[in-house]
Order: structure tokens, then sequence, then C-alpha cells
């Protein structure tokens, strides 16, 4: 280092020399440091003759320092697409942004009309509440108060007693105190009467799905919705991520085809196992229709998929007791992997729950975000739903008028179908949705005449709705007036509602309108779809988003197909590949394969194995420690 | 990280003198009995000299000398089970167990009475003390005692004519404690103390008072805790043209332990609990006392549900002090964290090999790991390794059972795992424990007093249920009527309510950006609002945690970059941030965050889950907090769980956007609307923390003066005791926070006048305040790591080694030391903090006393050297009792 010759010049040698004391100097107090000997001793042994080696590691070290230095938001300056720009350049371009108004303005008229024509209900809810614009009582056929429990004096009194000794709220997430007695009380009450092994229960019926949904189905799952399922399951599909296969409503032809399709892509591509569901409700929120469950069970077994059935519109309101769907179809309440239900709905208190086995309820009790994140329900309304609970299958009575009122309503209705309506919903379902049989070209239009039977309805004192429906944020439906039938009602009253409800609709629809295209939309059994498909121009035109379409083109057409046993046979399917996507790389294996003499493939094989070993435990530390990132996989693959 | 580098939080200086008063404090009730020389004149004269500057020594004197008689009312009337008819002469012993039935005879007692009455500002008016002398004893021809009212008629009678004091003089020579007296309260006795699942020790116990745990019992304190009275309620009903407002359902029907001594026509009516007072509505204009900061009620608050503490010394205002130093996050040695992350890697390690060896040995408890059938694993093992190999260790400290009411204590059902927390048995034995976990800031989770009233009568009149969604048949009246007392409490033009917190920002984000906008949020955000903005589509970008400099700069790159690729600028920006962050406790720094907002033009939407109710001198959050105009926010989301006992959440902001957000949020078109019975919680708890006009009261109270030791506080405190009903809650900033129109109230809601006035909410407050202040700031003091504000009710301790979280809620659970009181604590670790960072969360509530921090402090400092945690600031560490002691000054100092 330190050798000069004649040849060189004096002003080099200075430097030179400079150099060399500064590396001294270096070299001294590098020593002093506590620590040095071994990093030289590590050096010197890990040098080994092999520059390469060498200048691996020393890579590897520039690496991890330029990812430590590395800013971790992204962008700055990243991107190819960055674009370098002044401080003052920016300051302009600050002091000319213009953002858009925090909301949009109303879209449509009858956007506009949305709020003025709500009906507001003075004094309690019920099945004859007093409406504020008229001043009187209706009959009220727009709350789910199936078994005319909304104002039921028992469960105020079970109220107040919990009121007396819970306080209204238990002030705090479930994790954290928030776990009262009587919610589990009301959890085992649920599991037992939907026939499930255990249950857990969120705080707002309509977060449930949506927080149940991406609990299970991650990111590569794969769920395979029916198109006309309700808002709370569209939005947990959309948050889990998961590949989304969807199926014409109730259609079950197509959820073989679907499920085939599925079946086969996964033989085609292999890999691992992934998790696959089937989403779709018992009583469906957005038609009255009712799923084909039989079927359905079958098709799982057969394809081996698990079901999540929405019973928020069946729970309470079909079967002999009111249990929902299974019970209707007298299937066990466990062959139905997740259940979701509503106690606001179907047992007039608040709340919604998941029913299914120990391992789903309780993995959620970790991961069901809207459980963990959210505070407890209410003492009382979780007492509520225990009492009602008993009421539901102590007095068997209440589904009989509530059948019968059901009856009721659909014959006064049935001499209006096929001339100005039509009724999608089953004739079983409490919940009707009445759709304009010929309606008018403009979707806003055919919203007017609804609402004008809906005020019509109220001018002779019965309350109805048209479905609530959030038009950009959605699968598109086609509008609806929706009408809820309770047990509460007499015969008498349920009879004079029909037939106001028939006059209203002769009234407003009557048979005008004909002058219609979207004749030809038919799709499915009966004159219109209730859904208006992606095929639906008609419908597509207004301002749809394209989220149904864009994943429904992701649909892909595999053409194998197989068919596997039952769930209760064991099939030869590969019970391994349970490993987890960190499995680590055995690296013994790959040594004993090599010859030992072999000085070079002696080498390599080190190489293999503690690069292997460096890079598992890389990943392991990054995955479990660092939140992913990059630098710990290199640094000990280092 | 250095270890030597934290700094100190605080470090008050305050003379020896002021730490003597502080013991003086302390200790209570000295010359009470005797009656201050200076104290014996008639009310009037008193109040007179009350409102002059005094010592230190004198003017704690009524405080505590009421707080003693009026202990030794209850104690009284407890032994007069014994000795009935024994007048004590007003001599007033140190020490446990004393028994003074008489002392609220004398004319200190008087003097206090009225003190206490006006410093609650809960002096109705002339005319009711008026009326009260004259009714109330003139009927009996002994205004000092009823012939069942007891010990308390002095009070009574006093409060009511705080002016006529001869006549008092001649009636307390009159007042004996009869033996209707006797028996009532023998009832009382035995129902309440059946009515606890266990006997209490702690938590029987009065904050200040020094006097021995079985004197005490529930009766007694439910005594204590009785409304204000007829007169307050009457004027106040005639002033909303209800007329009488005596509806009695009563507790009782709901299986409480109350005993409802039925009054009798034209006496004063005082005893027990709130049923029996408004129950005996024969006497117009008559009041019982209402003391500090009692509630009012048809039934009396519980002790154990909200904490007895008339301390007015231990109040304090929640405002944003420019001058007041942030405390300094600190670090722990190194050998902490080293010792943290090697326990997790050896946990790491464990966990993996139990799986390795467990999948081999017992397949059948992993099946639903592993596909099976053709079905995948319904989780994945990976996925769930943290749960099942490091939660699980712990799982005992979540999810404990509780049952009633979360209030002050909670009761925890004991639980044992005998499969390594796999599954949980109890024990059937249940534990009355001190609760400092639950989200009850301003002590609303009652299940007794007014507020609870309130809610019971909606509940008769409105059930359960509402029926449906907002956007169909679901709006009732009451809806209406709660939103519109949102915004006005807020202090926007409107505001929406939705039936679930969580839901509010997850249902409401999406309808306010789509793609191309742009969502910018702090890295510590709540999961709804990650949620929130998952399902909108927008782009999101995160800045740290309340760093305003990360966020300029980031928004600096955001609008000149612009969108992705494309370079088009964002269609908006919205800035997401929470007003208090529930694991740190930090506070946005709203100030500086409005002035960047004028600069870049975002809009802003700050959630205060958290902040509101629980900061601020009115309670209004944040904006109330820092004095900014809450409409220069564009939107205010906030829970109804947290402060005011209730659930869901709202959503306020400007007419426009509201209007819009109602017809485009998810919730409001499908999600069921919010529970009436959730309502009138929030509609009784809101109003009653603004206070309702036309207030109560033309006669304003004389201006009181409480002396603080030092005067550096005393302007923030003084100014605020010095207010008045119709100055009710106008502290400084922007003058939009004004009492709730009683027009906007449901017409059926019946409050107690300690609810409409304002005074109770004010109350609640400032008792939140004090015990936010004292408990962070004496925890630091002990040499904890404490993280957060100072004035954040969340106060989270630093534990590190994830060994020390069980090991802590556990021992605090199962208390060792000298006062065996059980406290329940939340311990909260990775995934909500980072990694390392476990932690203890402490959740103040307006509901403790003074004493119940005393006990936490105490327990942290036995626990806290056990586990080796005091790893905060080395220099001058103050111990446990110092800290307690000297409580004021860790409190006022800044």
């Amino acid at each position: 280092m330190n050798s000069s010759t004649e040849e060189i010049a004096s002003p080099l040698l200075a430097a030179l020399q400079s150099l060399s004391s500064t590396a001294a100097t270096v070299e001294h107090y590098f020593h002093k440091l506590p620590g040095s000997p071994i990093l030289v001793r590590y050096i010197r042994s890990s040098y080994q003759n092999d520059p390469w080696r060498s200048l691996l590691e020393l890579s590897l070290v520039i690496y991890v320092v330029w990812t430590f230095a590395k800013p971790r938001t992204r962008g700055e300056g990243q991107t190819k697409y960055w674009v370098n720009m002044s401080e003052k350049d920016i300051d302009s371009l600050v002091e000319e942004y213009e953002p858009a108004p925090l909301v949009d303005a109303p879209g449509s008229k009858t956007e506009m009309a949305i709020l003025p024509a709500l009906p507001t209900i003075v004094g309690p809810a019920s099945h004859k509440p007093k409406i504020a614009a008229t001043g009187k009582i209706a009959l009220n056929l727009a709350s789910p108060n199936w078994s005319g429990f909304l104002d039921n004096e028992r469960l105020k009194e079970v109220a107040i007693k919990t009121l007396r000794e819970y306080g209204t709220s238990p002030c705090g997430p479930p994790g954290f105190y928030g776990t009262l007695d009587v919610h589990t009380q009301l959890e085992q009450d649920l599991a037992n009467f939907v026939g499930q092994e255990s249950a857990i229960i969120y705080a707002q019926a309509f977060s449930t799905v949506s927080s149940v949904i991406p609990a299970f189905s991650k990111r590569g799952d794969i769920v395979v919705v029916d198109k006309a399922v309700g808002f709370g399951i569209q939005k947990g599909v959309q948050i889990s991520r998961s590949t989304v296969k969807w199926f014409e409503p109730n259609d079950m032809e197509d959820l073989e085809r679907v499920l085939k399709a599925v079946e086969r892509d996964a033989k085609r591509k292999g890999g691992p196992l992934k998790r696959r569901f089937i989403i779709t409700e018992g009583i469906f929120e957005n038609t009255g229709v009712m799923a084909n469950l039989p079927r359905i069970i079958e098709l799982k077994k057969k394809y081996k998929f698990r079901l999540l059935l929405d019973e928020s519109f069946s729970f309470g309101m079909v079967g002999k007791t009111g249990r929902g769907v299974t019970e209707y179809f007298n299937i066990p309440g466990n062959e139905v992997d997740i259940t979701v239900g509503s106690m606001a709905n179907g047992l007039n208190g608040g709340g919604g729950f998941c029913a299914g086995s120990t391992h789903v309820v309780k993995h959620q009790r970790i991961n069901g975000s809207a459980f963990v994140y959210s505070a407890a329900l209410p003492g009382a309304l979780a007492t509520c739903g225990s009492e009602a609970i008993r009421m539901l299958s102590t007095t068997p009575q209440i589904r009989l008028s509530l059948v019968e009122n059901i009856k009721i309503l659909r014959t006064t209705l049935s001499k209006l179908e096929d001339v100005s309506i039509y009724i999608p919903s089953d004739p079983a379902s409490a919940l009707i949705h009445i759709l304009m049989k010929n309606p008018p070209e403009e979707l806003e239009q055919e919203e007017k005449l609804l609402q004008d039977v809906v005020d019509e309805a109220l001018a002779q004192g019965v309350l109805i709705t048209r479905a609530a429906r959030l038009r950009g944020q959605e699968n598109e439906m086609t509008p609806t007036l929706k009408i809820m039938v309770s047990a509460a009602f007499t015969k008498k009253e349920m009879e004079k509602a029909s037939s106001v409800l028939k006059s209203a609709i002769t009234k407003c629809l009557g048979n005008s309108g004909a002058t219609d295209s979207r004749q030809n939309d038919v799709v499915n059994p009966g004159p219109r779809s209730t859904y208006l498909s992606t095929s639906g121009e008609a419908a597509m035109t207004k301002a749809v988003i394209g989220q149904v379409s864009k994943r429904y083109t992701i649909l892909t057409f595999a053409l194998y197909s197989s068919t596997y046993d039952r769930l209760d046979q064991f099939s030869k399917m590969s019970v391994d590949n349970t490993t987890s996507p960190a499995a680590i790389p055995s690296p013994p294996a790959t040594l004993a394969s090599i010859p030992s003499e072999d000085i070079v493939a002696r080498k390599v094989a080190d190489f293999i194995v503690n690069t292997g070993i460096g890079f598992s435990v890389g990943v392991v530390s990054s995955v479990l420690l660092f939140r992913r990132r990059g630098w710990p996989v290199a640094l000990s693959t280092g | 990280m250095a270890p030597g580098k934290s700094r100190k939080a605080l470090e008050p200086k305050l003379g020896h003198d002021s730490i003597e008063d502080y013991e003086y404090q302390q200790n209570g009730s000295n010359g009470v009995g005797a009656g201050h020389p200076g104290m014996t004149g008639t009310g009037g004269k008193a109040q007179r000299r009350l409102s002059q500057p005094m010592t230190a020594k004198a003017s704690f004197n009524p405080i505590n000398s009421a707080r003693t008689s009026l202990l030794n009312v209850l104690s009284g009337a407890k032994s007069n089970l014994k000795k009935k008819g024994d007048r004590g002469n007003g001599e007033n012993e140190d020490g446990k167990g004393r028994r003074l039935s008489e002392v609220a005879d004398t004319p200190a007692g008087e003097v206090i009475r009225n003190y206490l009455l006006s410093s609650s500002s809960s002096f109705i008016s002339a005319s009711s003390a008026s009326s009260g002398s004259t009714n109330a004893s003139g009927s009996s021809g002994n205004s000092g005692l009823s012939k069942d009212g007891t010990l308390l008629t002095p009070t009574s009678s006093m409060i009511a004519s705080p002016l006529s004091s001869p006549e008092l003089h001649r009636n307390r020579s009159n007042s004996a404690a009869t033996k209707k007296s006797g028996t009532s309260s023998s009832r009382l006795a035995s129902s309440l103390g059946n009515a606890m699942s266990q006997p209490l020790s702690t938590f029987d116990r009065f904050d200040e008072i020094d006097i021995a745990p079985h004197e005490l019992s529930d009766n007694l304190i439910s005594i204590l805790e009785r409304p204000l009275g007829l007169a307050a309620q009457r004027a106040y009903a005639n002033s909303m043209g209800n007329g009488h407002s005596t509806a009695n359902t009563g507790g009782g029907k709901a299986g409480l332990p109350h005993v409802g001594s039925r009054a009798q026509e034209g006496t004063m009516v005082t005893m027990l609990t709130g049923p029996s007072v408004n129950g005996g509505g024969g006497a117009p204009g008559m009041m019982s006392s209402q003391t500090g900061t009692l509630m009012g009620g048809k039934s009396g608050a519980k002790h154990e549900e909200f904490g007895f503490c008339m301390n007015q010394n231990w109040r304090y205002t929640s405002q944003y002090d420019p001058k007041a130093r942030e405390a300094e996050e600190l670090q722990p040695p190194y050998y902490v964290l080293l010792t943290t992350y090697f326990s997790y890697l050896v946990m790491i390690c464990l966990g993996h090999i139990r799986d390795f060896c467990g999948k081999r040995l017992y397949p059948q408890s992993y099946s639903h790991l592993k596909p099976s059938n053709g079905y995948a694993a319904l989780n994945s093992d990976f996925d769930s390794f943290y749960t099942r190999r490091l939660k699980a260790r712990m799982d005992d400290c979540f999810s404990r059972p509780v049952t009633g009411v979360a209030g002050r204590t909670i009761v925890t059902f004991d639980r044992v795992s005998h499969d390594f927390n796999e599954n949980f048995h109890f024990t059937g034995t249940q534990r009355r424990a001190l609760n400092i976990s639950s989200y009850n800031y301003l002590g609303f989770a009652q299940a007794t007093g007014g507020v609870a009233d309130a809610v019971e009568a909606g509940l008769r009149r409105y059930g359960v249920s509402s029926g449906g969604t907002r956007l169909e048949a679901g709006t009732l009246d009451l809806h209406l009527q709660a939103e519109k007392l949102v915004s006005q409490f807020v202090g926007t033009e409107d505001a929406m309510i939705v039936s679930m917190g969580f839901a509010t920002n997850s249902t409401t984000i999406p309808a306010l950006v789509d793609k191309g906008c742009l969502v910018i949020s702090d890295e510590l955000n709540h999961a709804s609002i990650r949620f929130g903005v998952r399902l909108s589509a927008a782009s999101i970008r995160v800045f740290k945690h309340n760093d305003m400099r990360a966020l300029e700069t980031l928004l600096r790159e955001a609008i000149s970059q612009g969108q992705p690729r494309t370079h088009r600028p964002w269609k908006k920006i919205l800035v997401i941030v929470e007003g208090l962050y529930s694991m740190e406790g930090s506070l946005v720094h709203l100030p500086e965050l409005i002035v960047l907002k004028e600069k870049y033009k975002f809009y802003l939407y700050v959630d205060e889950a958290h902040s509101i109710g629980a900061l601020g001198p009115n309670g209004r959050g944040v904006c109330d907090y820092f004095g900014v105009d809450p409409q220069s926010v564009d939107l205010l989301m906030g829970t109804f769980t947290k402060s005011f006992g209730a659930a869901g959440g709202y959503i306020a902001g400007s007419k426009e956007v509201i209007d819009r957000l109602r017809i485009r949020s998810h919730a409001m078109a499908y999600a069921e609307a919010m529970s009436p019975l959730v309502m009138t919680q929030i509609i009784a708890s809101m109003a009653s923390i603004m206070g309702v006009s036309p207030p109560l009261a033309s006669a304003l109270p004389p201006t009181i003066h409480v002396p603080y030791l030092d005067s550096a506080h005393r302007s923030v405190s003084e100014s605020v005791l010095n207010m008045n009903e119709t100055q009710m809650a106008h502290v400084p900033g922007p003058a939009v926070y004004g009492p709730a129109p009683a027009t906007t109230l449901p017409m059926w809601l019946q409050l107690s006048p300690s609810l409409l006035n304002g005074t109770e909410g004010r109350e609640r407050l400032r008792r939140l305040a004090f015990n936010s202040r004292y408990l962070s700031g004496a925890l630091r003091k002990m040499g904890f790591i404490v993280y957060g504000h100072r004035d954040s009710p969340i106060v989270p301790m630093l534990l590190y080694n994830p060994a020390k979280m069980p090991m802590f809620s556990r021992m605090m659970l199962d208390r060792f030391g000298k006062d065996k009181t059980p406290i329940v604590v939340v311990v909260v670790a990775y995934p909500a903090t980072p990694l390392i960072s476990s932690r203890v969360r402490f959740c103040l509530s307006a509901a403790h006393t003074k004493h119940d921090i005393d006990v936490v402090l105490r327990a942290c400092d036995e626990i806290g050297v056990v586990l080796d945690l005091k790893h905060g600031d080395k220099r001058d560490r103050w111990s446990a009792e110092e800290c307690i002691r000297r409580a004021e000054e860790i409190v006022f100092t800044n």
C-alpha cells in the first residue's frame, strides 16, 4: 500500500502518503472498536480466496443498507412515472389544485325526492304506527315484523329488566369486558334454535355478513355467489378480495355450471387446495325468492364447497317455528356450514348472528372485524333476542297467522299479477317484492310510478315502501315495491291492507306503460327477472357500476369435469400439502445427494444449504416480525 | 432508542406548605362538628363569607366537613337502628366508624350544604327556596326533620331556604331522628345488603372520607344519591308545559333493590332512593339536597356504578393549553427490547415445534387446519399461528365474561382452563372488580340514575326496535330528534346516526369517495376506517402517526404527482384522522391540520370515536378542546358507545353533505335503524352534558370561591366553578356550543334538574379530566413508560415483554397487596400495537373516584416492581403514596 517509487510525482506521493496515514488512523481506531476483531476474523474466514463470494456478500450488505434507507411509503420517486418538480412548481400546483366537491350534487329527481318522501313514524314502531305525514294510524307493511314482536309488551318488560341490571351498553368490545352473560346466553339460544353447534353475535345485522365473509374467504379463495344477493354479501365479497364467480339468481343449473368450471379450473392449475364457498341467501332480500336449498346442499356436497347461507330475511319468518329455510325444507341446520342471520329482522331486536361449528365461530372471535372492533350488543337487545326465540319456539300459532296473512295478500294480488305487476317472491315469503310488469323505459319514471303507489297506499292508511337502493354502489336491481307481511294483523286488517294495495296498484300502474321495450328482457321463469343482469342492456345504460360485469368476465371456462365422492367418504385427495407459504425447504436432503469428494460440489452444497437456511430464517422472521418486509430475507440469506 | 435519552414528562414544583394542605385535605374532617367559628352564622352570611377569599385551610373545611357531615348523616341513619332518637352534639372525631347523627344539624353543616349546593350550581331558584321553607318546615312544624325523612332533612330545608336560617336554628333544636326513619333505613339496609352478589369492601368506600368500610354500604350510598327533588322538577316541568313530573315507574319493579319509603304529604321527603322522592310528590316545592356529583333521577345512582366523589378540588377542565409541554415518549432500556424480541422468538419456535409434533401425534386436533375430504382448511394454520400459539397463552385475559353494569366496577365470572386455554370452565364464583377498562368515559354506563330512568321511559314508550332501515320504514321521530340533538352537540348543521359505530365508518366512507379519489389516513387509524376505505375503491396513502410534517410532504406529493401513471389530479383528497387514538392515547394536532387543510384544500374527516364527550371544556371533542370551529372540519364522526354509554355512531357536517350521505350511505339503505332504547340513552346523556335551555333557574348562585393551593391553576378552575347556569357550558372556543333547546327534546322525556341544568354533565366532564391527568401524570411520576396525551382518558402503559401481559392482567385481578381490590385491565399487543410495545390500557371514567385511581396506582406500583416495569424517567421518581398525596400537584401542573 505505502510503497513509493521514484517514478511517482511528488504531489501524487504526498497524496498517497496522506491517504495511507488516513488508512492507518482508520485502522487504528477500528481496532479500538469493541468487537472489531470478531468482524475481522469473520471477514477473513469468509473470504476463503473467493472474491466472488465476498462480492456477493458485499452486494447483499449494500442491498440491506439500501432497503433500510429506502422510504417506506410507496411513491417518492420510485416509479418510472415519477415527475421531478421543484418546490416552486409544487407550490403553484398546490395553489391551482381544485378538488371536486365533497359530495356530488344529487343526481336525479327521484334521488332528491327520497328524503322528503320518507315516512316518519311518530311514537313507537308497530304494526299500526302513527305516520307523521298523514297524522293517522297506518297498517305497517314496511317493517320486518313477521312475528309481530315489534311492540311486544313482553319484550319491553324483558328489556327494562335487563336495562336495570346491565345498563344500556356494555361500553366496550367483546374482547375487553364487553362479553356479558346475556350475550353468551343468546349465542347458545341461537345455536340451539338454528341447529348449529355454536353461534356468535354481532352488534348490527347488516355488518354481520360483510364481516363474516372476509373472515374466511381470503385472497385467492373462490366464492360462488348468487347474482341477486343482498348488499351486505356484495360488500363482503368485495372486501374479501376473493375470486368471485356469479351465478344466475337461484338458477341451479347455472350454479352447477359454475361449480364445474371452478373444479376444472382448479384441476388444470393444480396448486394447493383453495377454500371454496357458495354464498347465497335463504330468502333473497332483493327479490323475496327462496333459495333452492336442497339442491344447493346437494351440489355443495358434490363439488366440495362450503355453504354460507344468509338467513337475514328468512330467520324468524319461514319454517314451522321460524328457524329459517333449513326448517322449511326440513334440512338439519348443521348441513349449512355458516349460517348468518339477523336478530333485527327476525326477532325485532337488534344485531346479527353467525352460527356454525365451534371452529367457525371461534375463528370469528378474533377475525370477524365487525365483531372484534365494535362495541358489543346492548344487553337489553340480547335478552330480547333470547326471549323472542323462546316466544317463537313456544307459540307456533304466530307462524300460522303469518302464513294466513301472506295468503290473503297473495290471493288479492294474484288478480293483478301478469296484468300490471309481477311478483318474483316465494309464496311462503313474508317479504314480497312487486315489480312493474310493463315498466316505462326510464328507470327514473319507473321509480316515480312505484312511489306513486306508495303514496297512494299511505293516503289510504297502508304503509309500504319502495325498496331502498344505492344506485351506483351495488349490483343493479330493478325498482320494486317492498311489502312485509306481519303476523300481527288480524284477518280483517290484512284484507283491508290487501285491497288498499290492490286499488293503489291498479290506480297508479293500471295497464299503463304497456308501450314497453323491455319485455324482451325475460330471462328466467316468470315474465321478468328482478335482476338486471349484465346482459340487460337497458339497465346497463344507467350508470351501472361495472363491478359485476367485471367480475363476471373473470369467469373462466375450462374443460375438465369430474365427480367427487360424497363428503363422508374419504377421497383420495391429498391430505398433505398443508404447509404454509413459508414452507421451509429441507436442506439436508440436498446435502446428502452430493458426493463429498468434489470440492466444488461441496461448496455449492454449502452455499445452497446456507442460503437455504438463511433464506428460510429470513422469510420466517420477515413474515413474523417485520411485517413482510424484504430486507430480513436478504440479510439472513446473506 | 437510547436508554438514557428519556426526558421528564413533568416536573411540578410546589412548595411544602401546599403539601401540608394536601395532607390536611386528605385527613378530611377536622373541626367540622365543632363548627368553624366563622361559619356558624346564618346561611346567608356564611355564603357570603365563603365567597370571599380565604386561607387554604379554612376553605377546605367546608368541603371536607360537608363530606364528613353527609357521611355522618348516613352513618347516623344506620346508627339510628340501634340508638333511636339519640342526638349527637355535633362532635366530630377523626377516625373510623364515627357515628354522628346530627352533624348535619350544626350550623357548619348547614353552611356546608349551602355551599355544596351552590357549588354544584343546582341551586334552583329563589322562589323554590321560599316555597320550600313555607311548606316543608311549616307543615311538619319541624323543618329540620320530617317524619320519615330522617336526617337529611335539615339539608333539604337549608337548601330550600338558604336565607331563613333563624328558622333553621329553631328547627334544628327540634330535630331528632325518629323511629320511622330507623325502620325505613333498616328495610333499606337489608334489601340493599342482599342485593349485591358479594359484599364489597373497597367499593363501598367513599372516596376521600376516612371511614371503615363496614360503616358504609349501598344503602347509605344511595341515600346520598338522591335527585334534586320536586321543586326543580316541577319548575322545569312547568316551563316545559308538561305539568307534574312524577311518573313513578320505579326501579323496584325492575327487580332493583330500592325501597320506596313513601313520603307523606307535606313532609320533607328525603329518604333513600329516587322513587320515594318522586313518588311522594305531594309537597310542592320541596327539595332534597343535591350534592356535588350525586346523580339525580328517580332511582339514585349506585356507588358501584358511579363513584361518589365530592371534593371539588378533584376536578379539572380538559382544555388545550398551548404552554403545556407535551409528554415525551420514553424508550425502554435495550435489554427490555432484546428480551422482548427474544421472548417472541422463543414462543414462535416453540409454537412451530408444537405444531410440527402436534400434527403428527394428534392429527384430529389439527383437522380444521388441514385440508380434509376435499375441503381446504377453513383457516390456514399459518394465518392462525399467532392466535393459536401466542395469543392462546393469555386467552384468559381476553373476553372475560362479565355481568352487570360496566360502570365504575364490574362483576367478572371466574373461570379456569384445564386444557391450555382451549376451553374455559366457570368456577361458579364471581368477583366485583374495579373497572378501568370499559369505554365509559363519562360514566353513563348506569342501570340507575336519571339517564337510566329516561331510557326506561323510552323503552315503555317505544319498545326495542324501530322496525326496518332508515330509508324504508325505520325512521321514528326519535331518530330525527336524536340527529338534531347530535348536530347541536357537535356544533354542525346536521348529523345522521347509524346503529353501529364500526358501520358508521365502514358504510359512510364508500359513500364519500370512489375511484380517482385519494384517502390519506393516519397509520394508526381504526380498522373500521380501513374497512370503509377498502370498500370505496379509492386510493389510499398512509402517513406516520400524528406527524403533520409527513402529512404535508405526502400532500405535496399527492397534489403534484396526481394519480398514478396518468398524473391526472385527484378528484378529491380526504384526510382521515382520529381525534383520540384508542391504543396510543395521542391527540390529533387539529389546529395544524386546519392550517394544512386551508393550504392544500383537502377534506377533513375526524373520527371522534373516543374523543367526543371525553375532551374539551364542554365535552364536545377535539374541536372543543383546541377551540377550533367544528364547522371548519368537513365531517365529524363519532360513536355513542364510549362517552354516552349507548351504541352506534354519528356523522356530522354541513346539511348538504349529510343529506347526500343519507341517501348514499350503505347503512341508511340497508342496515337496521337505531334502536329506540339506545337513542333515548343518547338523547338523555347528551342533553345532560349540554344542559337544556330554557335553564331552570332565574336566580344565580352566588359566586363560589374554591381556592386551590397554587395560583397557577386557579384561573382555569375558578372560572369553571364561577359559572352559573345561564353561562352554562360556555367556556371559550367558538360560541357554537350552547345548551340543547328544550324543544328539540322529546316531550315525554323527563330528566332530573341536575341533568337538565347541565350540572351533572359538567361534573362528569371535570371529574374525567381530573382522573385522566391524575393517572397518567402519576404513572409517569412513578417511573412507568406511559404513552399519550396527558388529557387523554386513555392511558396506555407500556409492558414490552409479552409474558408480562398476562402476568400483569392476572396480578391486577388477584391482587396481593395490602388492599386486595381486584382490578380488571385491558392488555393489548400485536396486532393492535407494534410487536414489541405490548401495553396495558387504562380507560378512565368520570365514575372513578380519586380513591379508585389511588388503588390503581398502588397496584401498579406493587406489580410494577415485581414485573420490572419502571423503565421510565429515573430522576425524581415519586412513590405511589407521594403521588397520591400530591395528586392535585400532578394534575394542575403543566
